[in-house]
């Protein structure tokens, strides 16, 4: 079937059987293989992406439920303002072997998009300890990611105008890592 | 500079940009699919492997044992593994037949398709009947060990008290984020290409050499980013890598192999279970005076790296502890279950949790702090270890003791007033420890580990390793420890991948030993070559080279203090004049080491490194859930070349011992795992952790690169056991087995409480008790 | 890397209406899929039992509002346990629901697990299904041909994940009924760890508080027999007594008889009758001290 999506602030089309992993679109298909898969079944959150700004298990989602949505992983994340999160992440030294991370930077980025929307406070450590619960990592305890996450949300909090909770769109189109990879996707600016 | 730094990790900004390129993320033109068929049952032979209709069987290619080239066999510490089984299992998910296609899900099927007729033999599944059985059908073991040293019979009957325990753990699974994987090809001059996750090249290599009948400079490996490891990558890749270039060659493609999550927890290794039982006289004063120790580990279906992880556990079996006299006694069994192997810790984790428990035991019957047996019986310099090692310097069992209790305040949490109704009951345990970097004995002097250097003709200064980055940093502390050496920027320097085409063989990126012993190598060619560059500015400018000094991204005249030239260009013409500039060294070990493999006497390790961590736990009255609540560690790594990095290792490695101690647990039926994923093998997720104060004592150690010892596996000896002391000092209840899960905890003060009920009907158990507890 | 060998069909229907007519039409040939956290996952365990068509749930706004009716809160059978955890109405009214909510799997799976799935999924250690039961919900049904039936949701399991579900039929929301003043709620889980985990045992318990009494007890656990079940013998222990963690304990007795639970990969029946009792204990401490609360 054809389904229509939003990625990292392009528009894409794509035919594919519609219980095809949303996963497997983004890694095969459109060559983003930043989104890892870490279990297939939901438990690691190694294939965290937003969609429509939550986050989500790329792994657990057919991708005929996306049409219409817009989507962004880690390739787009400096793109929709998380940037600061992932150089407080190289800063502390929040990823070690890195199959975690992207997801983890979804998640984080997400739990601050939520709590944008419901004016909570995302700085909360039991809040933030909560909002990664559903990523798994092996490497670091978590404590230098929390640290991490944390720092993050405070240059976001600093940023002039906080970031849309919608991903922004972004530019650079040409780039054969964000797309035209091995599969039959096509990507229009 | 730059050492003791906290430098960011080079390959930082690539992963956190999704960037980086894992095994999975490529995908070569024209690659296909493997997949594998494997044993149903736990032992028995095949009689039959047939192809059933509805799958167009003409579309695969297949492979058994019967299309290996070399021999049958993946060559560790032995050459019993095979590659394929050929005709006969040995263990549920024993590689029988490979499978590959051009389309992954289809390869997937057809390989469930494939039935095979066994004829079953009676199989040995669990380390207690392999014990009951003595042997194992079709499964060879690794020799015992023993160490004695003094005299056990007089220590013990000086001995005013003895206390005795046996102490269980079961397997535990790595757990890396990233499963295995591998990319084969072969080229058209007739060399295999493999590509994939790994710790160790050259084991890759050494095992497709002899599967392919191949010399060395036919078999090229390349270690991709590795997406965790923890010693889940040092034995099973050579058997995946294998399987890859066997279809591959069948094929004429490259094939790749990935797992999926299931498989690689149904069909790689695991950390050994074990059984270890100590039994230890102490005078009044709580002074041992005599232990002896049985150690038995289950190694599964193959030897594979069982008899180091044996060899191991038996060295450090006796904690960082002082004996007058000591026997220690360590056997492995073999069950038909997959072969156990190399984990983070090797052994070590499964002895700690024995002594470190089984030392607050005996504090405990003497009435005494744990902390002050601990202090009265460890080891100091000038003492000999069980293996009768003199322990000259770099000895810190004391100062991290002390640190850990001082900063962790352990004292006064163990002073805490009783909960009230419905509040959490709150415990605090420490477990004291050391670890062995490096290989044992003689083995970094048969390994020579070389490494070697290149000055780029841009005046960048290339590593080139066999050390792989599997997270713990290889490519950004090697870089630091060069940088030091030439007093040049850091971001003048790199590390080569790691391909056995262009690297030297510096050994396995296991054992502790990348820092100490690799980097000591890194560290004096880095030294050399700065010579060599001064020299050189020497020669062309006048003067003696101790007249120049390298400094950030130039040379100085030393007299002026000013520039005379940048690295780039004097690299430029330094390869202009003499080509090349390339150097390459082994490591030597240090010639006072003596080691005697047969008896296990000598100088077992280089060097120790030191740790002790402090545990406080919450256990909740209405349903026995623990949760850690704080935990402080303080570890001896000699100089810290990366705090920032270290302290990752030791956060790390303390989450897998809570794991260990408090919820990872496989269970199996008939030889099958049962919980192959993670909604049932249940590692710790964000809520489940404390913050962890990870602190370090710094005691250098000479012959480590400007004075660091080895620090990857220390961290994880320490929590498991100190959780489990936590437990008892906050219930009373006996803990000798992880992990301590509430089901357990409620069948131990079950027992406790029907044990307790029976003292009182029967007066004589009484002094049964006093004997064995 | 998914790739089928038939082409699996996929249903998007955009309103209830076209929904229910592919139902009808498919019956049994298209397996409803909502935020498909449990199919997407037996996708993957079983590849080849697979059902020929999906036919998805997600698209349908009108089942995604929780709203309040005259004597009770309407929950739309697609609304996610995200959406539960933060609902205004369920607050103030089912404290209980969204304490569940916030227990299911970890904030990726609440962003997309529904209630109408953890239901229909009927796994008895779904964690919305014990205060579903001491609501109590009335399961709203609908088909094309034979329109809408409400089934109470002591009706709806008939045994281990079996229901009363047709397969022409849809869930299309929860009616619980408004609690009267003074009604405590709340939920207790206890998995393998904190978070992410699957319950070894949960309890709901609603009662209505009068003076310092329980009045109109309803508890109900999950994980501790087939279905979800109500304890109506515990409930008439519990009836008029003034909660305490004490009285957890002098309910022990019946209550272990009413539950009969099993030794499985994620716990031991032994364990799970503990735990049962302390989770009891939980709620009645924490009811207590709502009590005390209030007439504070
Ligand atoms: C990692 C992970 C963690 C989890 N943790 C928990 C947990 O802590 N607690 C818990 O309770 N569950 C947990 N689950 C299970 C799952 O998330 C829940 O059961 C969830 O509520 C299912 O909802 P869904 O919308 O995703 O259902 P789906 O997967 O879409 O559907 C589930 C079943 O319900 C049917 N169905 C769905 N909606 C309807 C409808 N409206 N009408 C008719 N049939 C319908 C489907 O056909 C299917 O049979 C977890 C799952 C995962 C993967
Ligand atoms: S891969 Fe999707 S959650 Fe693990
Ligand atoms: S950094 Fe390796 S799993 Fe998190």
């Amino acid at each position: 079937m054809i389904v229509t999506f939003t990625i990292n602030g392009r528009s894409c089309q794509i035919d594919v059987p519609g219980d095809h992993r949303l996963l497997d679109v983004l890694r095969v298909n459109l060559g983003l293989t930043g989104t890892k898969e870490g279990c297939g079944e939901g438990e690691c959150g190694a294939c965290s992406v937003l969609l429509d700004g939550q986050v989500v298990n790329a792994c657990l989602i057919p991708v005929a439920q996306v049409d219409g949505a817009q989507i962004v992983t880690v390739e787009g994340l400096e793109a929709a303002g998380g940037g600061p999160l992932q150089e407080a992440f190289v800063a502390l030294g929040a990823a070690q072997c890195g199959s975690c991370t992207p997801g983890m930077l979804m998640s984080a980025y997400g739990h601050f998009l939520e709590s944008l929307r419901n004016g909570d406070d995302p700085q909360d450590r039991e809040g933030i300890r909560h909002a990664l619960a559903g990523n798994l990592c092996r490497c670091t305890g978590y404590q230098k990611i929390i640290d991490a996450v944390s720092k993050g949300y405070e240059e976001l909090a600093r940023m002039p105008s906080l970031p849309p909770a919608a991903p922004a769109p972004q530019t650079g189109h040409n780039d054969p890592s964000h797309g035209g990879g091995p599969g039959h996707g096509s990507l229009t600016g | 500079m730059s050492v003791g730094e906290s430098v960011a990790r080079k390959d930082g900004p690539d992963k956190v940009r999704g960037l980086t390129r894992y095994i999975d993320d490529h995908n070569p033109a024209g690659c296909w699919f493997g997949a594998t068929v494997r044993s149903a049952i736990p032992h028995g032979r095949i009689k039959n492997i047939s192809f059933p209709k509805g799958t167009r069987w003409d579309r695969f290619v297949m492979a058994t044992a019967k299309a290996i080239p070399g021999r049958n066999c993946v060559p560790f510490l032995t050459e019993d593994l095979v590659l394929l089984a050929d005709g006969y299992v040995r263990y549920v998910n024993e590689p029988i037949l490979l499978i590959a296609g051009p389309n992954h899900d289809e390869v997937e099927r057809a390989a469930r398709a494939v039935e095979i007729d066994y004829e079953p033999l009676p199989a040995i599944l669990t380390l207690d009947e392999a014990i009951a059985a003595g042997t194992t059908d079709g499964c060879q073991v690794p020799r015992p060990l023993h160490i004695r040293r003094g005299d056990i019979e007089e220590g013990f009957a000086r001995a005013d008290t003895i206390v005795e325990g046996t102490y269980r753990v079961g397997h535990q699974e790595h757990v890396y984020l990233e499963t295995n994987g591998f990319i084969a090809w072969w080229e058209p001059d007739g060399r295999v290409v493999v590509k994939g996750s790994m710790q160790c090249p050259y084991y890759v290599q050494r095992a497709l050499k002899m599967l392919f009948a191949l010399p060395g400079e036919k078999v090229e490996v390349i270690a991709t980013p590795t997406g965790g490891a923890f010693g889940g990558k040092e034995d099973f890749p050579s058997v995946l890598a294998g399987h890859a270039a066997l279809l591959s060659r069948e094929v004429g493609r490259p094939v790749k192999m990935v797992y999926n999550r299931t498989e690689d927890f149904t069909s790689t290794t695991k950390r050994h279970p074990a059984r270890v039982h100590y039994r230890t006289g102490v005078d009044k004063e709580g002074t041992f005076t005599a232990c002896s120790v049985d150690f038995v580990l289950d190694g599964g279906a193959f030897i594979t790296m069982s008899p180091v992880v044996l060899s191991r556990g038996v060295i450090h079996a006796s904690g960082p502890y002082h004996y007058p006299a000591i026997e220690i006694h360590g056997r492995c069994y073999a069950t038909h279950t997959p072969p156990n192997g190399a984990f983070r810790g090797f052994g070590v984790p499964q002895v700690f949790f024995g002594i470190e428990r089984h030392v607050d035991r005996i504090a405990a019957r003497l009435g005494m702090d744990p902390v002050e047996i601990r202090r009265r019986n460890l080891l100091k310099p000038g003492m000999r270890t069980a293996t009768g090692q003199l322990l000259r310097d770099g000895v810190s069992a004391a100062e991290v003791l002390a640190d850990a209790v001082d900063r962790s305040g352990y004292r006064e949490r163990s002073k805490r007033p009783a909960p009230g109704p419905g509040e959490p009951r709150r415990g605090v345990g420490l477990a004291l420890y050391m670890h062995g970097a490096g290989f044992t004995g003689s083995g970094e002097a048969r390994m020579k580990s070389l490494v070697g250097m290149r000055l780029t003709r841009s005046g960048r200064v290339e590593i080139l390793t066999a050390s792989t980055d599997m997270g713990q940093g290889t490519r950004t502390v090697f870089p630091q420890i060069a940088a030091r050496a030439m007093n040049i920027d850091v971001d003048q320097v790199f590390v080569a991948e790691p391909d056995t085409a262009r690297v030297p063989d510096s050994g396995p990126t296991v054992a502790s030993r990348t820092v100490t012993i690799v980097g000591r190598v890194v560290q004096q060619l880095a030294e050399t070559l700065a010579r060599r560059i001064l020299r050189f500015v020497a020669e062309e400018q006048g003067g003696g080279p101790d007249g120049y000094a390298l400094q950030g991204t130039h040379v100085l005249s030393r007299e002026h203090g000013t520039p005379v030239g940048t690295l780039a260009d004097i690299a430029a013409r330094m390869t202009e004049a003499s080509g090349d500039v390339y150097l390459e060294q082994g490591y030597t070990l240090n010639p006072d080491i003596r080691w005697n493999e047969e008896t296990h006497e000598g100088d077992a390790y280089p060097v120790y490194a030191w740790g002790c961590t402090v545990v406080e736990v919450a256990l909740d009255p209405d349903t026995l859930e623990v949760q850690t609540t704080q935990v402080t560690a303080s570890h001896d790594i000699g100089t810290v070349v990366n705090p920032v990095l270290a302290e990752g290792q030791v956060e790390g490695g303390v989450a897998q011992s809570i794991g260990y101690g408090l919820y990872e647990e496989v269970h199996w039926h008939e030889g099958r795992m049962l919980n192959p994923g993670f909604t049932n093998y249940v590692i710790p997720t964000s809520v489940d952790l404390p913050d962890i104060d990870a602190g370090f004592v710094e005691n250098p150690f000479p012959d480590g690169p400007f004075g660091a010892k080895g620090l990857g596996e220390l961290p994880i000896h320490g929590a498991a056991p100190a959780i489990a002391n936590a437990i008892a000092q906050a219930t009373g209840i006996d803990v000798c087995e992880l992990p301590v899960t509430p089901e357990r905890l409620l069948a131990a003060s079950n027992a406790a409480a029907q044990g307790a009920r029976d003292d009182r009907h029967d007066p004589a158990s009484e002094t049964k008790k006093g004997e064995a507890t | 890397m998914a790739r089928s060998l038939a082409e699996i069909r996929f249903y998007t229907p955009k309103t209830l209406e076209e929904a229910l007519a592919i139902r009808a039409a498919e019956r049994s040939d298209a397996m409803p899929m909502a935020g498909g956290t449990d199919v997407m996952v037996w996708r993957r365990a079983a590849p080849d039992e697979g059902p020929a068509a999906y036919l998805s749930l997600w698209g349908l706004r009108e089942l995604k509002q929780i709203t309040k009716r005259q004597s009770c809160i309407e929950i739309g059978a697609t609304a996610t346990f995200a959406q539960l955890a933060r609902s205004p109405l369920l607050r103030e009214n089912f404290p209980a629901l969204v304490e569940a909510a916030r227990h299911v799997g970890a904030a990726q799976i609440q962003n997309r697990a529904t209630i109408g799935g953890n239901v229909v999924n009927g796994s008895p250690a779904g964690d919305s299904l014990p205060v579903l039961a001491v609501a109590p919900a009335m399961v709203v049904l609908t088909s094309k041909g034979r329109g809408t039936r409400r089934v109470p949701f002591g009706a709806f399991y008939t045994g281990y994940r079996q229901t009363v579900l047709e397969d022409d039929e849809l869930l299309v929301s929860f009616e619980l009924p408004l609690p009267p003043p003074g009604t405590w709620s709340g939920f207790e889980k206890v998995g393998s760890r904190r978070a992410q985990t699957i319950s070894k045992v949960m309890a709901a318990l609603q009662a209505r508080l009068d003076g310092d009494t329980l009045h109109g007890v309803a508890l109900a656990y999950g994980s501790v027999a087939p279905t979800v079940i109500r304890l109506p013998r515990t409930e008439a222990l519990l009836e008029g007594c003034s909660p305490s963690e004490r009285l957890a304990d002098d309910v022990s007795g019946t209550l272990n008889q009413e539950i009969a639970p099993i030794d499985d990969l994620r716990s031991t029946a032994a364990y799970r009758r503990f735990a049962a009792v302390g989770l009891l204990r939980r709620l009645l401490r924490r009811c207590a001290a709502a009590q005390g609360r209030a007439a504070a």
